[in-house]
Parts: C-alpha cells; sequence; structure tokens
C-alpha cells in the first residue's frame, strides 16, 4: 500500500495508569497504521490493552490513565499533540468510533432520529429537514427496513442489532476516513453478528474507509480483516496478513489461541488444547518475555530479557516479539475454510 | 513495570479494607470522623474530665465570663449560667445526652426501618403500597412539627422525645431498604443464594443486608446530625428534656434571656451543637464517596 | 440411557411490562418438551428472547411453569428442597453470580449449611475436595470473588453446584463470557467432570461451535419454542430446520456472509413473543415461508433420525 494512502500511524504508544500502589503499564510501544480500504483487527484477551489501544488513539483516556509517550499520526497530525477542543472537529467526523453495547452507548431519553440529526447538525451544520431526509436515507443504507418508525424509536424500543445498525449509521453520517469499532458484536446474538460484519464490509467497500476492528474472537477476524494484530499483556506480539496468520503464526501464543477456538477442534471427546496459566494480573512486574510463564517453547533467556518486536521478513510486512518465532510455513490446523 | 511491592498486595484487600482506604484519602470526612471521636471519649469519659458537677451551683459565681474575657473566675474554664453552674461542665455531661441519645435513635430507626422496608421490598403487592403510602404521609408533615405532635400526645420528657424524633427518621430507612431491596433482589447471587435454599428472614439477613449495607451506613450517619439537631430543637421549645438537665437544647432555651448579657450561655452550646452536627455530617458524606461502587481503583 | 429428567409441554407467560397500552400477559414458553438423558450433555441453542433463560428457570424450580410438568427419575417434582439438591444452575455472568461480600469458602458453605446436615468438619473436607475437582487452591477459599479472574470464578461457580453431589447441572450461557482461551479450559472441565462423575448436563448456550463440541444432543430453541431436536451429529450435519441451518451460516467464516440477508427486519424474536400472529413463529424470518406456514403452526414430527417442527423440513434435507 502506498504511503500516502496511510490514514493512520500510531507510534511508540505507551498508556500507564496511576493507582494507589504506583503506577502500572496498560500498553507499551503500540504502532499501528491503517491504509484507506484496509481493515486492521487488534485481537487480545481480557487484559491485553486493546481497548485502551482505541481510546487513546481517539484521545478518550482520563485519569487515573496517563498516555506516556507516542505520536498517533491522522492525516499529517499528531491526534496527541491538540488540545481536546482542536481534536474535537475531527472525532465524529473523520475519526469515529462505535462500541460494544449499543443500547447503552445510545441515549436512552432522545429517539434514534434525534441523535443521528444531532451528529449531522453539530459537524455538517445541516438544517433540520436536511437532517431528517439524511438520517433517514443513512438508516437504509445500513439495512434497517423501515427507517420511518426506526427514526421515531427510542433505543430501548429496538433490539440490540437494530441499536448497533443506529450506531454505525451515526458513526458513517459524516463520511469519516477511519471507523474504530470496539468489539461492536460481542453483546450481539450469533446470527445478527453475521449480518453486522457483512454490513461493515459492505460500507467499508462503497465508502473507501479505514477500520479497526477490536475483538477477543479470534474466528471472526477472518471475515473482517486485512491484517492482524495480537496483543498480550499490553504488548504487540505479532503482526500480519490475515493468510499469514492462518498458513503459519510466529508466536506461540498466536499458535496456542488458534488452536484453543472450538471451531478448531475436530473429534467428539478430545479435549479443546488450552494455554496452561492465566495472563498477567494489571500491575504485576514482570521481567523478560510477558508470554514465557506460559509458553511450551523458549528457554532461560526468554525469562531474562524481553525480545523487541521486530520484522521476520525483509519487507517489514510481519512483525514478531519473540526470541524463538515459529517456522514461518508451519500449519496449524486452524486454516480458513 | 510497576511499582507494587507485591501484586498479592493489590488484589488482597477485603470489600470493607477497600472502603476504608478510599475513605482514609478524603481529608475533611477524617477530620469529620477525629472530631466525632473526641467528643465522644469525652462524654464517656465526663465525670473525670469536667472540673465540677453539672447542677452544682456556686452562688458566688453567677454568670461569670469565660476565661478569654475580663471578669473571669478561677476554676470556671467557660464561665458560668444564671444560677453559677460550670458552663464547660454542663456541656461535658450535655455530651452525653446529645450523643447517646443521637446513637440510640438512630438504632431504633435503623433496625425498624430496615425491618419495615424489606418486608415491602420483598413481599410487594398490597404490603408494599400500604407501606409505603404510610411512609409518604410521614415524610409530607414537617419533621419537627411531627415530634411535636407526637410529644404533646405523650408528653414532654426526654424518653418520648427521642420515641418522636425515632418516628420521624424513619421514612428514609424504609425507603432506602426497599429501593434497595428491589434492586438486588433480582440480581444473579440472590437466586443463586435462593437456589441454595437461603429463604425467607436468612436471606435478608445473610444475603441482601451486607450488600445493600452502604447506603444504610450513609443514611445512618446523616440520620445522627439530624436527630442531635431535632433533639435540640425539642429541648430548646421546651418539649424535650426539662431542666435542669443540661441538654444542650434545653440549655440553649433556659439561656435565651441572656444573650445579650452573657452571650457565652447560649453561644457555646450553639456552637457544641454546631461542631458535632459538621463533623458527623463531614464523615456521612466522606462515607457516600467511599462506599460508593464506582469502578475508581 | 433412562431418561433422568423430562420437560413435558411447559408454557410460561409473564405479566407485559407495558402496562399502559393494555399490557396483556407475554408467552415467553410455548409447549416445550424436552429430555435428558443420564451422563449426557444435551445442548440448548436459542438467542435472546428464545426463552431459553426462563426454561432454565423453570427446570431449577425458581418458578414454577404455567402449565406442562417436569419429571425428575420419572416422579414429578416434590418439594422445592429436594429439587435444589438433585438440579444445580450456573449462571451467565460469574462476576454477578457470586456474592461478593461472601468468601469463596462461605459460598460453598451455603448450600451445605442450608440443604444438608453435615457436620463442620464434613463440610470442610467436602469444600476442599470439591476445589480440588475444579482445579483451585486450597488456599484460595479464604478470599472473595473479586480477587479471581472469570475463568476462576466460573469454577467457583462450577463448584458450587457440584458440591451438592446432583443428578442434573443446568448451566446459562456458563462460558459466553469468557476469554477464547479460558472457554477451552472450562468447556474441558466440564467434559472432565461428565467423564469422571457420570454428571448430567443441560448446557445452554448461542455459540454453535460450542455444542459441536461439548454436546451429545441438541435443541434448537426460538421464539420460546422448539424448532428442532435430536443428536449433534444429525442435526448439524444434516439441518432440517431454516432456522437450525442460519445459526450454522452464522458461524464466522461458515460460509460466505454476504450470501447472507443483510435486511434488518423489524420483528427480532423478542418482540415475536409479544405479538398476534398465527402460523410458524421464525415465518417473519424465513426465506422459505410460504402460505401454509402463516396459516397453521407446524407440529413436531418425526424425520430423519430427530424431531423438528417446519413444514419445509423434508426439503432442507
Amino acid at each position: 500500500m502506498a504511503d500516502q494512502d496511510c490514514l493512520l500511524a500510531v507510534e511508540g504508544l505507551s498508556v500507564d495508569f496511576e493507582t494507589r500502589s504506583g503506577s502500572h503499564t496498560a500498553i507499551e510501544s503500540v504502532c499501528l497504521d491503517v491504509h484507506a480500504g484496509e481493515t486492521v483487527a487488534i485481537v487480545g484477551e481480557s487484559g491485553s490493552g486493546k481497548s485502551v489501544t482505541s481510546l487513546a488513539i481517539m484521545g478518550l483516556i482520563r485519569k487515573p490513565g496517563v498516555i506516556r509517550s507516542g505520536k498517533v499520526n491522522f492525516n499529517g497530525m499528531d491526534l496527541l499533540a491538540l488540545s481536546s477542543y482542536q481534536r474535537r472537529q475531527y472525532l465524529g467526523r473523520d475519526i469515529t468510533m462505535i462500541f460494544q453495547e449499543p443500547t447503552v452507548s445510545l441515549n436512552p431519553s432522545y429517539t434514534v432520529g434525534y441523535q443521528i440529526s444531532e451528529v449531522l447538525k453539530l459537524h455538517l451544520k445541516m438544517k433540520r429537514t436536511e437532517c431528517r431526509k439524511r438520517a433517514l436515507k443513512l438508516l437504509h443504507e445500513v439495512g434497517i427496513s423501515d427507517p420511518l418508525t426506526c427514526f421515531k424509536s427510542y433505543p430501548h424500543q429496538l433490539s440490540g442489532g437494530m441499536n448497533q445498525r443506529v450506531m454505525i449509521a451515526m458513526a458513517i453520517s459524516c463520511k469519516p476516513s477511519l471507523l474504530i469499532a470496539d468489539e461492536p458484536t460481542t453483546a450481539l446474538d450469533v446470527t445478527v453478528q453475521a449480518q453486522i460484519l457483512a454490513l461493515l464490509r459492505q460500507l467499508q467497500k462503497n465508502n473507501g474507509m479505514g477500520m479497526i476492528f477490536i475483538t477477543h474472537d479470534l474466528s471472526l477476524v477472518p471475515d473482517i480483516a486485512h491484517r492482524v494484530l495480537v496483543m498480550y499483556a499490553g504488548q504487540i506480539v505479532e503482526s500480519c496478513s490475515i493468510d499469514d496468520l492462518f498458513t503459519g503464526p510466529l508466536h506461540p501464543y498466536t499458535e496456542a489461541l488458534l488452536k484453543s477456538l472450538p471451531a478448531h477442534h475436530h473429534k467428539k471427546g478430545e479435549r479443546l488444547s488450552t494455554i496452561t496459566g492465566t495472563p498477567p494480573r494489571a500491575g504485576e512486574t514482570i521481567t523478560g518475555c510477558h508470554f514465557h510463564a506460559r509458553c511450551s517453547y523458549g528457554s532461560e533467556r526468554c525469562k531474562e530479557s524481553a525480545p523487541e518486536l521486530i520484522a521476520a521478513l525483509p519487507d517489514e510486512s510481519r512483525l514478531v516479539r519473540c526470541f524463538y518465532p515459529l517456522a514461518a510455513n508451519s500449519k496449524t490446523s486452524a486454516g480458513r475454510r | 513495570m510497576s511499582n507494587a511491592t507485591s501484586v498479592e498486595d493489590v488484589d488482597e484487600l477485603t470489600p470493607w479494607q477497600e472502603n476504608w482506604y478510599k475513605l482514609r484519602a478524603n481529608k475533611i470526612a477524617i477530620a469529620g470522623l477525629i472530631v466525632l471521636m473526641m467528643l465522644i471519649t469525652s462524654a464517656i469519659f465526663a465525670p473525670l474530665i469536667a472540673s465540677h458537677a453539672p447542677n452544682e451551683q456556686f452562688t458566688d459565681t453567677l454568670l461569670a465570663p469565660p476565661f478569654w474575657s475580663e471578669g473571669s473566675k478561677a476554676g470556671f474554664v467557660l464561665g458560668t449560667d444564671d444560677l453559677g453552674r460550670d458552663m464547660l461542665s454542663r456541656l461535658l455531661y450535655g455530651a452525653r445526652y446529645s450523643l447517646f441519645l443521637g446513637f440510640a435513635i438512630v438504632l431504633i430507626s435503623l433496625v425498624t426501618g430496615v425491618a419495615i422496608g424489606a418486608l415491602a421490598g420483598m413481599k410487594r403487592g398490597i404490603t408494599e403500597t400500604v407501606i409505603l403510602r404510610l411512609m409518604d404521609i410521614m415524610l409530607a408533615i414537617p419533621a419537627i412539627l411531627l415530634a411535636i405532635v407526637i410529644v404533646a400526645i405523650l408528653g414532654a420528657s426526654l424518653v418520648n422525645a427521642a420515641m418522636a424524633v425515632s418516628i420521624v427518621l424513619l421514612p428514609h430507612f424504609v425507603r432506602i431498604t426497599r429501593a434497595a431491596v428491589i434492586s438486588e433482589i433480582n440480581k444473579d447471587y440472590v437466586l443463586a443464594s435462593r437456589l441454595d435454599g437461603t429463604r425467607g428472614w436468612k436471606l435478608l439477613f445473610r444475603t441482601l443486608l451486607p450488600n445493600i449495607s452502604a447506603p444504610l451506613i450513609v443514611q445512618a450517619t446523616l440520620s445522627f446530625s439530624n436527630a442531635i439537631l431535632d433533639i435540640a430543637a425539642l429541648g430548646f421549645l421546651g418539649l424535650g428534656a426539662q431542666p435542669p438537665t443540661p441538654e444542650w437544647g434545653t440549655l440553649l432555651s433556659t439561656s435565651r434571656e441572656f444573650i445579650e448579657t452573657a452571650p457565652w450561655t447560649v453561644t457555646l452550646p450553639g456552637l457544641a451543637i454546631l461542631i458535632t452536627v459538621l463533623a458527623s455530617n463531614l464523615l456521612g458524606d466522606g462515607l457516600r464517596d467511599a462506599l460508593d461502587p464506582r469502578i475508581d481503583r | 440411557m433412562p431418561v433422568l429428567l423430562q420437560a413435558k409441554n411447559i408454557s410460561k407467560s409473564y405479566q407485559g411490562k407495558n402496562r399502559l397500552f393494555g399490557g396483556s400477559s407475554i408467552k415467553v414458553l410455548h409447549d416445550v418438551s424436552l429430555q435428558l438423558q443420564a451422563g449426557e450433555i444435551l445442548a440448548i441453542v436459542g438467542e435472546s428472547g428464545s426463552g431459553k433463560s426462563t426454561l432454565a428457570r423453570q427446570l431449577v424450580m425458581l418458578e414454577q411453569p404455567d402449565s406442562g410438568e417436569i419429571l425428575l427419575d420419572g416422579k414429578p417434582f416434590q418439594s422445592v428442597t429436594a429439587i435444589h439438591r438433585q438440579v444445580r444452575m450456573i449462571f451467565q455472568n460469574p462476576a454477578a453470580s457470586l456474592d461478593p461480600r461472601k468468601r469463596v469458602y462461605q459460598l460453598l458453605e451455603q448450600p451445605l449449611l442450608n440443604l444438608t446436615g453435615l457436620s463442620a468438619l464434613e463440610r470442610e473436607e467436602l469444600i476442599y475436595r470439591t476445589l480440588d475437582q475444579v482445579g483451585l487452591n486450597r488456599d484460595q477459599a479464604s478470599r472473595y470473588p473479586h480477587m479471581f479472574s472469570g475463568g476462576q470464578r466460573q469454577r467457583i461457580a462450577i463448584a458450587r453446584a457440584l458440591i451438592l453431589n446432583p443428578q442434573v447441572i443446568v448451566s446459562d450461557e456458563a462460558v459466553s463470557a469468557l476469554d477464547v482461551s479460558v472457554q477451552a479450559q472450562i468447556l474441558n472441565l466440564v467434559m472432565d467432570l461428565r467423564d469422571q462423575l457420570g454428571m448430567s448436563w443441560l448446557f445452554i448456550t448461542h455459540d454453535i461451535s460450542v455444542v459441536n463440541v461439548i454436546a451429545d444432543r441438541v435443541l434448537v430453541l426460538y421464539a420460546g419454542r422448539v424448532m428442532e431436536s435430536g443428536s449433534v451429529k444429525e442435526v448439524l450435519e444434516n439441518p432440517a430446520h431454516p432456522y437450525t441451518q442460519r445459526l450454522l451460516q452464522s458461524v464466522p467464516g461458515a460460509c460466505d456472509s454476504d450470501s447472507l440477508v443483510a435486511v434488518e427486519q423489524m420483528i427480532p424474536a423478542a418482540e415475536a413473543q409479544a405479538m398476534e400472529y398465527t402460523g410458524c413463529a421464525y415465518r417473519h424470518r424465513c426465506l422459505l415461508a410460504d402460505e401454509q406456514c402463516v396459516k397453521s403452526e407446524p407440529p413436531m414430527i418425526s424425520l430423519a433420525g430427530r424431531s423438528v417442527a417446519c413444514f419445509k423440513a423434508e426439503s432442507m434435507l
């Protein structure tokens, strides 16, 4: 992808949380970039720091969280260096976000139509009648079969799937260049989840926008993403394309994660493959590689020194944080169907 | 990465220890707590601290001013009243009445209120409606007026005044308990408790109460200050403690006529009430913040 | 295998919340029947609005069904206490289902105190033994729930269910709130318990891929009605009901999901419960629905080794 296509470039983003017992690192040196028309998935389990990353990009980190370092380059500007007033010109218009629990993310006291119009009025300065027309069009675009009834409804009168569509409508209303979706389907039923993913793909194709898709469910990733970043305990441990991920992950954690997917399992009665141990708790001091305690490979070296995120291939498209990355062509059985 | 001495520390705190740490961070609330503790200690040890007996009259030192004014008499640090009784001793013994009554009233209101409120919250239906409407009626009448009416019916004495104030404070506990019970009772852990065979009163005491204690504690602390004020007001009106009982409100009432000639006889009891109520309110506000289950570690 | 737990024609209604608009009652379960055999894991698959949680509550006798009966070992439910001992439940959200003010030891001791007559020593022994069974340390018994991770909390919930040695465990979305790798650990634990203790398990979930891993038989629920039920092999490899097929297609990566109908219907399952309508409950979203489906509700028929309620079942196979 050409560099002028690059919408977002995050460099060395680190966020700490100040607690009673000192400060602990939530994310460390996170780097990512997103190009137009591309979806980057950030995959991680609870405590990996994926949500903190998206909030930091949007500048939504509040006390006790503190952004220690890093740059978020969007359209040539560093978002973190802007004042919150300046940043607000972009948030909601050029960079938008959708969240996990749609019914809770919408204001329960206003109709859905009012909330969409509010966004249009604020960023595009449209008049009321224009707003209404545009909102109805947006609702239709996100696949709601009766936009008028939906427009007049309150969030609690609509299902979770519909509320998520409304959120998406609000998010794309100003034709953003970048959409951040933080676990948008986790709270939804599985049939609705499939529809929402299809919708997001379609919108991306139509609008050419870039997307960051955050999830804990690795099985969703092939349906929606072009590239994947795997996070563990606040660090990126692997970054590669979708194909590479499934044909041969390089980091032991990624491999273990793929193996523990239920869909990967084939024989009845056979136990699922699991990762021994538990993720490090927030605030825990770890020397060396964060994953070494649970890793089935590795050596003393992993306990003593922490590996850096380095390129596995000469062209820098594949990064891995491991002293002993798995062979690039080893196959796991969780191949794409 | 982290400066925590041990990861175990961070998560090892019991729920109550967590709350205590949050409270400790609130300096003003702790100040209130310390003042309250000092008052309680003084009240308990009044016989040892006070220089004289509270009702002993020293006829040759009537209306002596406190030690910082001229004309003060030795041995009477805060001066004397119109019958020659030592102000400091009367205030110290008066503290016993106010504080002890405050506690007793809150205790009675709390226990009764929780029982009635829990009944309303758990039984629902007609029981709940009747209880709520009764409480609404009680809340619609101004507190002091209601207390006066009750005391007028029962007769003017400290015990009756205390009972009147308990009744007046009751509806707050009932409402809080009922609301808290309703909001908790359908939660998973309560259902799980029921599936474990916990029923009725056991369910209330073992499962519900520990989890709804926060708003009740806050209300108790704030009711404490209300109780003291109400008892003092009743005393001031002559409907509570009768002279020569050195209850602070009664002190105010008996010294009213000397407000210009011997202001200390009025201001000192007033200050005592002010300080106690302020300390207890500051503590109550601090508790409300500390016990609020925000995700704010 | 003998039938352990049997539900016959369970129906349940709740008072409508919307009293302002002539709120009548909402029927959540319509004539639901199921059978759980000893030592098997029966999965109940349903999305929101399917009535699965309500069904779970009837089966553990948290509530009484309006009609129909539930039999344990061939006998109708006797006393509530007996049922609480024999049929235990695990809830979805491990954080919410454990009393935050009780230590683990107290949580596990509660059912023993209330429903058994064991001495203090016997209780202690049983509690520690159960903690071992679910893979927790004894010294963790003095901790509070918030000190544990999600997976560990769910193990505590399983221990609480297990401790009375029940015949049946009903779990309502036991793994949905957990991370994938933790989910795998818990599923393994469930299978281990089934093998070691002969536990019969009613596993409610919305995730078909979990069903494939863990269950022997499956029952598909939609809008409070059973759509299809049979062995996992039969139903998931050859679904006879359009809804079952839709669920299978919705598994990420299962098929080219662009071909799925992307338009959201205005009638989600939760509303379908409250509406007055005739015919099949799924017809609002079914691509195969025709006049017959609108006019009458399809009866449950036996077809190709499973039970299915659909007029179009034969054409599906």
